[in-house]
């Protein structure tokens, strides 16, 4: 067995993938920032870029990109008592679809996830809705996926956004 | 023919020079200044119509015939470079039917071509080729600029900065910035090559509240302690911008004693706030390397004026707020009495290491993009100001801080305690004097 067919052999099952996404999803629709975070590998980044196929955080501004340094700040700044842009504090619901699984591992071993999603928000009058495109880098650990990249590029990513607190 | 006739322009408003006066006292503003449709138009006409107001950066337009659309108040222009290296400001609508000839963001062309019938512009704004020219009467003169994409009345630029001004008169762009300039000088004198570049994109927020509430707030520097308690860490110490967290509260709750640091104001409501108490410069062997090639232009003691950091965030009125040690400026845009874009650009500082101009790029998604940790507070305090200041409980925004304790300093401004708020008290100043029909500007 050549080395390709090794790694082949190791693809995970769509199933897990998409059960994976809908976990990452839920915690961050119950607010539960510290788990969701868990789930990044330490030198994972969470990036919402201003840019259609935008290559790097360096190339153009981005509106969130968030290393774990970065998400441990905005996590505890979210449970703090004066973060006057949560109170009150959002209502979430992620729809996350069209799931699709790149068949061929990138080069350091993740696994590339393609999907799209809907966000609904709920703070004090009128609900928001935001949607795009998800691209997650995934690596197996355990029996268990870590996030090395998520990636949401909204569909309106070069336009211009009302406050946003809380997770694309 | 056609260009004999004079329109009278639409109904005049409602509001008298004596009720704008009302509405300006000295230590408070009416609510009405923020919440009036009526006012916000003639803003529009009379101060974004007459103020000078950044257009773009010389960077953005780099080559002949590079163009980049944008807003002039409400109207959409062109900042071009025509084929001789002119800039121009032209607007972006075609003599014939006023169609918005050019639908692209930006790019090069050396011809603006309206999509409707064919009228064909230059780079310039003038007039090129008409398809059918024999359709229309021999006697219209199509070289007048009338028949062009009429240019905006006065444009320039310092250090790279374009400004333009709908009005043909008024003082001019240098009379106009006066001692602000010298935070642009701050800006620009910290590139090693002694220019700047736009070019990490541009991220842009809105807000739901008037304009004036983001350009007051920019000369505000001890709101900090409150709006932004939820970015500060048990010691009151601000997770790090650039080089380290200035330090907010004393503690837990006990606010710094903001009054040493001051805050300077200019003729024309323009300002800044002095230096927070910032207690880590920038290290670090990237940063060495950026001050070692600062100093080979400028020499030690030179180099060290150019770092020095005493100056936090300026404002250049009405449309701009700027760090030069943050590295971004942000363009504020009205669109309606309750609604404003601001769009925030990193500045490429040139001849600074690469890497410190792309951590520059990356830093504003911490700082002020949409979601930043620092910039919602803001924008949420001030569309609550918004709400608050739509019913007639209380009619009066107060600014008395430190109500004439202001001094006279350098570079022609006044300089005032952390907490005054005479710099505000500078712009509703001029604000009336350009709101008042033809009362003009001094």
């Amino acid at each position: 067995m050549n080395s390709i067919a090794a790694v082949a052999q190791h693809a995970p099952e769509l199933r897990e993938v998409e059960q994976f996404l809908y976990r990452e999803a839920r915690l961050l629709d119950e607010r539960r920032f510290e788990e969701w975070s868990e789930l990044f590998t330490e030198d994972g980044v969470y990036w919402v870029p201003t840019l259609h196929d935008q290559s790097s955080p360096d190339e153009a501004v981005s509106i969130f990109y968030d290393t774990r340094d970065t998400m441990h700040a905005r996590i505890k700044r979210l449970a703090h008592p004066d973060v006057h842009i949560q109170a009150p504090p959002s209502h979430t619901t992620h729809l996350v679809t069209n799931i699709e699984l790149d068949p061929d591992p990138l080069p350091a071993g993740e696994w590339r996830v393609y999907a799209c999603f809907v966000l609904a928000e709920f703070r004090r009058t009128e609900p928001r809705w935001y949607a795009g495109r998800y691209e997650f880098h995934l690596l197996r650990q355990g029996g268990d996926f870590k996030m090395r990249m998520k990636k949401a590029t909204l569909v309106d990513c070069s336009g211009s956004f009302t406050a946003m607190a809380v997770y694309i | 023919m056609l260009s004999t006739i004079q329109i009278q322009r639409r109904p005049q408003t409602l509001w008298t020079d004596d009720q704008l006066h009302a509405l300006v006292q000295p230590d408070r503003v009416h609510r009405y200044a923020y919440v009036d449709p009526g006012v916000f138009e003639l803003e529009m006409e009379r101060v974004f119509g007459q103020a000078w107001i950044f257009v773009g950066h010389e960077s953005q337009v780099a080559q002949p015939n590079d163009f980049l659309a944008t807003t002039l108040g409400s109207a959409p222009v062109l900042l071009t470079r025509d084929e001789d290296n002119q800039l121009h400001v032209i607007f972006n609508r075609c003599a014939h039917r006023g169609v918005e000839v050019c639908s692209a963001a930006s790019g090069n062309a050396r011809l603006f071509r309206c999509p409707y019938h064919g009228w064909t512009y230059r780079s310039s704004g003038t007039l090129a080729a008409i398809p059918q020219r024999k359709s229309y009467p021999p006697d219209i003169d199509f070289d007048d600029p009338q028949w062009s994409m009429r240019r905006v009345p006065r444009v320039d630029s310092y250090r790279g900065f374009v400004f333009a001004s709908l009005s043909a008169e008024g003082p001019d762009l240098a009379t106009y910035l006066n001692g602000i300039k010298h935070s642009l000088d701050d800006l620009v004198d910290r590139a090693p090559d002694g220019t700047v570049s736009f070019r990490g994109g541009v991220s842009r927020y809105t807000v739901r509240a008037n304009w004036k509430m983001q350009i007051d707030n920019g000369v505000d520097l001890h709101h900090a302690s409150y709006a932004h308690a939820s970015t500060l860490d048990e010691d009151g110490r601000q997770f790090s911008r650039h080089g380290g967290g200035p330090r907010l509260l004393e503690g837990k709750r006990r606010a710094i004693d903001w009054e040493a640091f001051g805050v300077v104001g200019f003729d024309f409501g323009h300002g800044y706030q002095g230096r927070p108490p910032v207690e880590t410069l920038p290290s670090g062997p990237v940063y060495e390397a950026y001050v070692a090639s600062l100093e080979a232009k400028h020499g030690k003691a030179q180099t060290e004026a150019i770092l020095k950091y005493d100056r936090f965030n300026s404002v250049i009125y009405p449309s701009l707020t700027f760090q030069a040690f943050g590295q971004h400026i942000r363009v504020v845009r009205p669109i309606a009495v309750d609604r404003t874009e601001v769009s925030i650009y990193p500045v490429w500082l040139d001849g600074a290491p690469e890497k410190m101009n792309r951590d520059a790029i990356r830093s504003i998604a911490a700082t002020h993009s949409a979601a930043s940790l620092i910039q919602t507070d803001d924008v949420e305090i001030f569309e609550r100001a918004q709400r608050g200041l739509s019913t007639g409980t209380n009619e009066w925004v107060m600014f008395a801080g430190h109500m004439g304790t202001e001094e006279p300093w350098k570079e022609g401004g006044w300089r005032g305690l952390g907490t005054s708020e005479f710099v505000s008290r500078i712009q509703y100043k001029h604000w009336l004097a350009y709101m008042c029909e033809g009362a003009g500007h001094e």
